[in-house]
């Protein structure tokens, strides 16, 4: 055993679960694309099955109550695997459900997703871009009747589209949905911290990939990567990928489940934007290969940009630290500290 | 390439902010936003001795040798505090961050019983020689020579872009000892070289916002003493390396413009109606100076706990310039948004200022083309 797996054995558990039920030929066949039901619930009942469904609750609920800090490596390596399934977004709203909920709330199993808002279109609600739409057995959304717990027709949905039936309360609740006393600012911020870690690893993995594919490549009789106009590009890239884990690493607190949302705004803000230039050059030093159907590296670069959007791009979450900064009359120098930092600040000055 | 880990200031050490910031309140507050922004460049003896009377120089050394034996979170935040307040740390800043910590590494008993107390008290400062006329980013090829004989060595040769050899009392030099040009990383050492010794020329370079930090610096036939070589003749090239890891690792490289930082969004506090406008810049710039703050705050971690992080310092230098210098020129656009509405004075003073030396930015302690070299090394590609 390696000290990383001496000193994270939960993340080093993920990491091997991860990368072998989530590998290249299975989650090709999970998403994008048509979904095999029997492939989805193996896979997931191996995450229930690991602990890391519901890592984040307490042990009298059946977890083993994680913080989010402990949880940070498990859903890095998720993301390292493009997550063709909810893990981490689930765990983040059992925790959520189970904090708001009564004490002998249920909770509901299978995967779930966040859809940002449902609005009613021909008899159905619906919602479109949503990560995970396909394979997800509930929706968490606001609503034009506050936030619900929705199950999903997954008959209905494709993958771009989410599909939950009925329009109003009373059908809603017919199908075994919930109303759920959530303010839609802190849905959205646990779904974003998620989304921020899941980028972070997939980054990783893009840039691990680029590096590798830079040494192995061979052009002009030498591999690509000792051309200094390459090794400038991908060190550029490295820069702003372990920007991005740090940022990530920031966001990631159980403050988020009390309405402190700063340093979440920061990782997502920060994750986000990385996306765009970390994908380019992933793919320029990759060339056509990157693009093709066979090759992975579109799989990461396509969630990717799907992450980026989620629960907030880059501009949302800087207008919000903005404004944020605006309203206060703190020096900017000591809101980085006690406010975007993502570590609680004794505030001796 | 180790992972930069989330990590935070030991309260021990956070507890010094409030007496730090309260001593800067009196002594900088006052100073016109224009001025403060030249931070790190601004040069006042009398200021560096005071910090050393507060007991906030020498942070890194040792007790016996008049530090505080804090080290690097200490350091930290008190670079912190005072790059924030914009104070005149350039006096003692090299010898703080870089020339004591490399005395105390290399030197022999004689030379840290020397220099290093009269670093702890404000009384000796230093000067970095590494750039020559024909040696910048090749800093191998450099060709000032020192030449062993009876009552030491005889140097030769310039140095040039030296910050403040005209006012440091000290330089620490990189210089050939032993082969030619053509031995390249072999044969190189460093010298303590004391800038009042005859044959030493100093000349002021004048920069385009008017200040004079640069020189460049003439050794003629200069006689120094078998006591000048720090470490070991012919590891010049290592310890050099050692040197720029502390060099580029510290928080200066994220808050050269936070000056301006502050000046921008105390004007925009008062101006509500330009919160929409604005906000979406002032959140991407504030995101990444937690993020930046954050990196760099996980390097002093890594020093703190013996670690080498030279590419990781690299990696974080080359992202704060460039945030550094994003914040010159993206708060210039933003002043500039709305030609019809009148900006402060002294905020255009200090945007100007900046405008004129954020090039230097990424420069200075190695250019961004260096430092990527640096990581693509780090990574395995070359």
């Amino acid at each position: 055993m390696s000290t990383q797996e001496q000193d994270d054995p939960i993340g080093a558990a993920a990491r091997r679960l991860f990368n072998d039920i989530f590998d290249d030929a299975s989650a090709r066949r999970l998403a994008p694309g048509p979904t095999d039901p029997s492939l989805v619930d193996g896979c997931w009942a191996q995450c229930v099955e690991g602990g890391f469904v519901h890592a984040l609750l307490a042990e009298a609920q059946g977890g083993i109550g994680l913080t989010l800090p402990e949880f940070f490596s498990t859903a890095l390596a998720a993301g390292a695997c493009a997550s063709p399934l909810p893990v981490v977004h689930t765990a983040l709203f059992l925790r959520l459900l189970a904090d708001t909920g009564a004490a002998d709330t249920v909770l509901p199993e299978g995967p779930i997703a966040y859809a940002e808002r449902l609005t009613a279109n021909d008899g159905v609600m619906s919602a479109v871009n949503v990560p995970w739409a396909q394979v997800s057995r509930w929706a968490l959304a606001q609503t034009a009747h506050g936030v619900w717990l929705l199950p999903v027709d997954q008959h209905a949905s494709d993958m771009h589209t989410l599909v939950c039936q009925g329009t109003e309360p009373g059908a809603w609740q017919a199908a075994g949905g919930r109303a759920l006393s959530v303010d839609a600012d802190t849905l959205r911020s646990v779904a974003a911290a998620g989304y921020s870690v899941l980028l972070a690893g997939v980054l990783e993995r893009m840039l691990a990939m680029t590096v590798q594919y830079a040494g192995e490549r061979q052009q002009f009789g030498k591999p690509i990567g000792r051309f200094q106009a390459i090794q400038q590009q991908i060190s550029a890239m490295a820069e702003r990928v372990i920007a991005a884990r740090m940022a990530a690493q920031m966001g990631f607190t159980d403050d988020i489940y009390a309405g402190r949302q700063d340093s979440l705004a920061v990782a997502k803000a920060i994750t986000s934007e990385v996306v765009p230039m970390a994908t380019s050059i992933a793919h320029a030093v990759h060339g056509a290969i990157g693009v093709t159907e066979e090759y992975a590296l579109q799989r990461y670069s396509g969630v990717a940009h799907a992450w980026r959007g989620a629960a907030g791009g880059e501009v949302f979450w800087r207008r919000w630290i903005g404004q944020r900064v605006l309203a206060d009359s703190a020096l900017p120098r000591d809101f980085l500290r006690t406010h975007l930092a993502g570590v609680r600040v004794v505030d001796a000055a | 390439m180790q992972t930069l880990e989330l990590t935070t200031l030991p309260e021990s050490v956070e507890a010094m902010r409030g007496r730090l910031r309260a001593f800067l309140e009196r002594e900088v507050s006052a100073t016109p936003a224009a001025t403060r922004a030249r931070s790190w460049m601004r040069f006042d003896a009398a200021f560096s001795r005071k910090l050393a009377a507060g007991g906030w120089l020498g942070l890194t050394l040792p007790k016996s040798y008049g530090g505080q034996e804090l080290g690097p979170y200490a350091r930290f935040l008190v670079s912190e505090e005072l790059l924030c307040a914009g104070a005149p740390v350039s006096a003692h800043w090299i010898a703080d961050r870089q020339s004591g910590p490399l005395i105390l590494r290399f030197g022999t008993d004689a030379q840290r019983a020397f220099y290093l107390p009269r670093i702890s008290r404000g009384e000796a400062f230093f000067c970095i020689g590494m750039s020559e006329p024909n040696s910048g980013s090749d800093l191998a090829s450099i060709r000032t020579r020192a030449v062993q004989n009876e009552q030491g060595w005889t140097l030769n040769g310039s140095k040039i872009w030296t910050t403040y050899a005209h006012k440091a009392h000290y330089m620490i030099a990189l210089v050939r000892t032993d082969g030619d040009a053509s031995s390249r990383h072999e044969g190189l050492s460093q010298f303590i070289i004391d800038l009042s010794l005859p044959g030493v020329t100093v000349r002021p370079i004048q920069d385009a916002s008017g200040d004079a930090h640069f020189t460049e610096v003439f050794f003629d036939n200069a006689q120094l003493g078998a006591d000048a070589l720090i470490g070991e003749r012919g590891q010049g090239w290592a310890q050099v390396n050692a040197e720029l890891a502390f060099e580029r690792s510290g928080p200066e490289r994220i808050y050269s413009s936070m000056v301006l930082v502050e000046a921008w969004i105390d004007y925009l506090r008062g101006e509500p109606d330009l919160h929409a406008d604005a906000a979406e810049l002032v959140g991407e710039l504030m995101a990444w100076l937690a993020t930046l703050r954050a990196m760099s705050l996980a390097i002093a971690g890594s020093l703190a706990q013996g670690g080498n992080p030279v590419v990781e310092a690299s990696l974080v230098k080359d992202l704060g310039t460039e945030l550094e210098q994003d914040i010159a020129l993206r708060i210039a656009a933003d002043l500039a948004r709305h030609p019809d509405r009148p900006v402060p004075a002294a905020l255009l003073e200090t945007v100007a200022y900046l405008l004129q030396v954020y090039p230097t930015f990424s420069l200075r302690g190695g250019t961004r083309e260096i430092l990527r070299g640096i990581i693509a090394r780090g990574l395995g590609l070359r």
